[in-house]
């Protein structure tokens, strides 16, 4: 069998595609692989910050369970405030 | 501190898992549904052999003459007799070429329809060639499938429920043997056509036409026509299903459909489908369905936030998730639902086709990101006569 026709490559064109498509493929795998580790990490690391007597903190899982199911803004902008300053 | 587009991208992601769950659903219950319809029982309907309503076969043929012949051949070995076959030889341009091969083959229940139309497109091939058929149930083709000899037979059996307004065969590739593309479109039937085929079998859910082997009662086709788009057999499905006209899938008659070969007839003939999505969710978007046909309505809109999501995630790895500073959902929520969605179809494949399952690692994270080209060589398309679905007569593998 032709190996170009076996991996659907007529002209240019097609070629160019299967490259852009390899290309997309690359770099969502290496960055699926990265983002895993890196919010493994991220996760991991958030939960070890000493917290105040005064303010109220959240972890990284806490702030987006009360972000989604208890609808409140406040927590998410004081997580912010508070990711920013440090 | 910069922007934070988080509050946005959580919102799309929440859409997007929606979808996701949908289809993980869909893809569970089909399959379960298979299974048990493979080892316990058999859902063939039932219909006397004396229930032989007239059959007008219409294919719509423009510049088809290497493929037509073998259609009308595998036509005329039909063990069911009463049929009759159109062939819509609709703006030639091969100089008599596809209505001398559609001639080739003596039968007096074959007629040729040559005739241009103004309006160009599928549709309007349709409606002219349906003036002239005489048969009960109107039955539509692609000039480039194969069928076999039982199928007209087995499928009149579907019409004999008077609830039943269309049905819509199995797909299956006609040219796996072509390369790698074909294989690919048929485990793409596989995991997500078949599934939701047999989903909506389970549920007694409408399926959708999928422009050949499908089936309609004359006087459901004659209330309602095909329109305009550039998906007219899913414009039709949404019309009857909103005046709800019953579709169901014939999960028992298989149409064999020759497959684009090479990257850029794929990428032509999607972009067509999904520029057509859109048209229809323009129509429809104020209808009231079911959910699940609210969802796939919406697919082409999912499919762009999905584009939209992914190329904001890619910036942000880039930059060192600068605008992405809170909302997301934590790796222990997503993590496990895309390990299930990656796994679902290697189960699909393991059990109907084993012999295909190297080829599932390649088709999820390779095969399956043309869609994002799809998408947008599909909203940089100006001229839509051009993506006609490019034929090359490949024999039956």
């Amino acid at each position: 069998m032709n190996l170009f026709k076996f991996f659907g490559v007529k002209n240019f064109s097609s070629a160019r595609l299967l490259l852009i498509m390899l290309l997309l493929s690359f770099i969502w795998i290496t960055t699926t692989v990265i983002s895993i580790f890196g919010v493994y990490e991220y996760e991991n690391n958030i939960v070890n910050v000493e917290r105040s007597e005064n303010e109220t903190f959240y972890t990284q899982n806490e702030a987006i369970n009360l972000v989604i199911f208890n609808n409140s803004y406040n927590v998410y902008n004081n997580q912010l405030k508070y990711r920013f300053e440090e | 501190m910069a922007f934070n587009i988080s509050i946005l991208i959580i919102g799309i992601i929440i859409f997007s898992l929606i979808n996701s769950l949908l289809w993980l659903i869909i893809q569970l219950f089909g399959f379960l549904y298979h299974i048990s319809k493979t080892i316990f029982f058999n859902r063939t309907p039932y219909a006397p052999l004396t229930y032989k309503p007239k059959i007008s076969v219409i294919i719509p043929a423009r510049n088809e003459a290497n493929v037509i012949a073998n259609l009308i051949f595998d036509l005329k070995q039909q063990i069911y007799d009463n049929f009759e076959i159109l062939v819509a030889a609709n703006n030639c341009t091969d100089d008599g070429e596809t209505v001398k091969a559609a001639l080739s083959i003596e039968d007096d229940r074959i007629k040729v329809l040559e005739f241009d139309t103004q309006v160009k497109g599928k549709g309007a091939a349709l409606n002219h060639a349906l003036k002239s058929a005489t048969g009960e149930i109107i039955c539509i083709f692609d000039a480039d499938n194969r069928v076999n000899q039982n199928f007209l037979f087995d499928i009149r059996k579907y019409f004999y429920d008077d609830a039943v307004d269309g049905v819509q065969a199995r797909y299956k590739v006609s040219n796996l043997k072509e390369g790698l593309i074909p294989k690919f479109v048929d485990l793409e039937t596989m995991i997500y056509v078949e599934c939701f085929q047999d989903f909506c079998e389970l549920f007694n859910i409408n399926t959708y036409f999928g422009g050949t082997g499908m089936c309609i009662r004359k006087r459901i086709i004659d209330e309602f026509k095909w329109g305009d788009t550039l998906v007219e057999d899913y414009e039709l499905s949404l019309n009857m299903i909103s005046k709800n006209h019953v579709i169901i899938p014939a999960t028992n008659c298989e149409v064999y459909d020759e497959k684009p070969v090479y990257w850029d007839d794929l990428i032509t003939q999607r972009r067509r489908w999904i520029k057509g999505d859109f048209q229809v969710l323009k129509l429809f978007y104020s209808q009231m369905f079911k959910p699940l046909h609210y969802i796939l309505l919406l697919a082409p809109i999912n499919l762009l936030l999905y584009v939209f999501i992914l190329s904001f995630y890619w910036f942000s790895v880039f930059t060192g998730f600068k605008y992405f500073s809170y909302t997301y959902i934590p790796l222990s929520y997503w993590l496990p639902l895309y390990a299930v969605s990656i796994s679902i179809p290697f189960v699909i494949v393991l059990f109907k086709d084993p012999k295909k399952l190297l080829l599932v690692p390649f088709y999820l994270f390779i095969f399956a990101y043309h869609w994002i080209l799809v998408l947008v060589f599909a909203l940089f398309t100006k001229d839509w006569n051009t993506t006609k679905s490019t034929h090359y007569g490949s024999v039956l593998s």
